[in-house]
């Protein structure tokens, strides 16, 4: 009895699967996607090595949508006209080398070249440069919307909780995006950001802080970070 | 009405104590980790590690009104310190009548980032501007991004200045609330920004230590220099002397350092008082209110020579 209940589920299923309805054309697609990603999943030919499910990865591949950058607090110590700079840290400066690279997005997941990115940061020992332009930059995503920098690791500002660098995004069309970037290797979380993270009031969203990736030799590792940026329209 | 008769004997007759000498001194509830003066100097609002909260007269340290219970995140009082205003956690900004027991609530709907009582019973919020006698929004206020970081009213009540966390320095007409004009000279954020007494000038202090002087008829750039201290957060014209008491933050940890006198027109500078100290210029002269513990002693300071 039981299997025949199956079976008949599994016919339903199957001519689900083959009907076309226009009030829901994604499903079949999504279905073929999840099965085609499982597939490649267990040939291979997809590592997800993300803490994330098949379905949030389906999802992604479906859903060009990217949900937008929550908003983190500008500052102080913003300063306009920073000179473009993609290396920040002069030989000889202390601190982990940091390399923060991603792409700027619009919320439809189209890549935003000439996107404008103010970057700014304190040095290795929470100091903010207020006269000069030291750990400050002015970048443009290049034309696949991708940025990159050379900077350090920034220090614990003492009027903060947690090491941050804030950023300032903008793009034609689209509204100015003022977000910070924290690490998920900051002390102040030990190791559990997803439980940890309110214990710096400033951080709006668990989102914002990024899985931090070591790379190079024993004698000169670097701290790599991703942070992807995605504008809303105006 | 004893106390009342004291406060306003004690009001009257503290200008002609000789300067530098402690006009009064009184003992606090407890000691404060925050502390805000009205402009007129008559409420002074303590507020505790538990954020107990306490509106006193000055100088009799009469009781006022008795705020507890809030997970508060700021406050301001008005010029005048008929009310309180409290912004809590869950996004509300709670009025609080110094005088009776009326408390009113704004629902701001999002994290209260700035927040500063100005005359004319305006009450900036984040980037609204409301009118706490109808309790309705007047304007919004504009930055390209960033929050509002600094708000003043001129002394007749025509023009409205703002600094933006976009650095830009705006200025508005209060009849029609447009804005006229506005000041893009600035690298970092405006923090500190007054009125002179007669209107004509806008005093801006950046939190990178510059003080910067704008005409307000063309809004364009009189002069600008460095102070030579910290981050400027606040500051205060003494009536017509030309000189401006401007309070400073150490940049390093964003805490209170000290306040300087400098003079506008000269640039010269003298050290005022320390980081325990808010300073209030009421009716042309310097009031400094120092805390130690629970005890608050005020001054009246005297203005340099030259």
């Amino acid at each position: 009895m039981k299997h025949k209940v199956n079976k008949e589920e599994n016919a339903k299923r199957t001519n689900k699967e083959k009907t076309f309805d226009p009030q829901d054309d994604k499903r079949p697609f999504s279905i073929k996607r999840r099965r085609f990603l499982m597939r490649a999943a267990e040939l291979g030919a997809l590592v997800i090595a993300s803490p994330l499910s098949l379905a949030t990865v389906s999802r992604a591949f479906v859903d060009p949508n990217r949900p937008i950058t929550p908003h983190d607090e500008l500052g102080p110590f913003y300063k306009r006209d920073t000179p473009h700079q993609d290396i920040l840290r002069a030989p000889g400066d202390p601190g982990l080398p940091l390399k923060l690279s991603g792409k700027v997005y619009s919320e439809k997941g189209f890549e935003l070249p000439d996107a404008t990115l103010e970057i700014w940061q304190t040095n290795a020992a929470g100091i903010y440069d207020s006269i000069g332009n030291r750990y400050r930059t002015t970048l443009i995503a290049d034309p696949k919307g991708e940025y990159d920098l050379q900077s350090v690791m920034p220090g614990h500002y003492p009027a903060r909780v947690c090491q941050h660098v804030h950023y300032l995004v903008r793009a034609e069309g689209h509204k100015p995006l003022v977000t910070q970037l924290y690490f998920a290797t900051d002390p102040v979380f030990e190791g559990d950001p997803d439980k940890n993270f309110h214990r710096d009031p400033v951080i709006e969203s668990r989102q914002l802080v990024r899985p931090v990736t070591i790379t190079g030799e024993p004698d000169s590792v670097t701290a790599n970070v991703t942070f992807d940026l995605v504008l809303e329209k105006l | 009405m004893i106390a009342w008769i004291l406060e306003f004997l004690l009001l009257v007759l503290m200008p002609i104590v000789p300067p530098g000498t402690p006009s009064y001194e009184l003992k606090l509830p407890f000691t404060p980790i925050y502390k805000m003066i009205s402009d007129h100097g008559n409420v002074l609002v303590v507020v505790n590690k538990q954020l107990s909260i306490r509106a006193l007269a000055l100088p009799s340290g009469r009781e006022l009104r008795n705020v507890d219970g809030h997970n508060a995140v700021g406050g301001a009082i008005s010029p005048s310190g008929k009310w309180l205003a409290i912004a809590t956690r869950d996004n509300k900004v709670i009025l609080y009548s110094t005088a009776t027991k009326a408390k009113k609530m704004l629902d701001v709907k999002k994290h209260v980032e700035t927040m500063t009582f100005l005359d004319k019973g305006l009450l900036q919020v984040n980037k609204t501007l409301w009118d706490i006698s109808v309790m309705r929004p007047v304007v919004t206020l504009k930055t390209e991004f960033g929050p509002v970081t600094a708000v003043a009213i001129s002394r007749d009540g025509t023009r409205l200045a703002t600094g933006g966390g976009d650095t830009v320095v705006r200025l508005y007409d209060t009849k029609s609330w447009k804005l006229i004009s506005h000041y893009n000279g600035l690298k970092l954020e405006p923090f500190g920004l007054s009125f002179t007494p007669d209107g004509s000038r806008l005093i801006v202090g950046g939190i990178d230590d510059r003080l910067t002087m704008l005409n307000v008829s063309d809004f364009k750039e009189i002069k600008s220099f460095h102070s030579g201290e910290s981050g400027v957060t606040g500051v205060e014209p003494v009536g017509k002397s030309g000189w401006v008491a401007v309070h400073y933050i150490d940049a390093r940890t964003d805490k209170p350092k000290a306040w300087r006198l400098v003079n506008i027109n000269s640039g010269s500078n003298k050290s005022l008082s320390g980081a325990k100290t808010v300073v209030k210029i009421i009716d042309g002269k310097i009031l400094c209110f120092r805390f130690e513990g629970k005890t608050l002693t005020a001054t009246i300071e005297e203005l340099p020579h030259g």
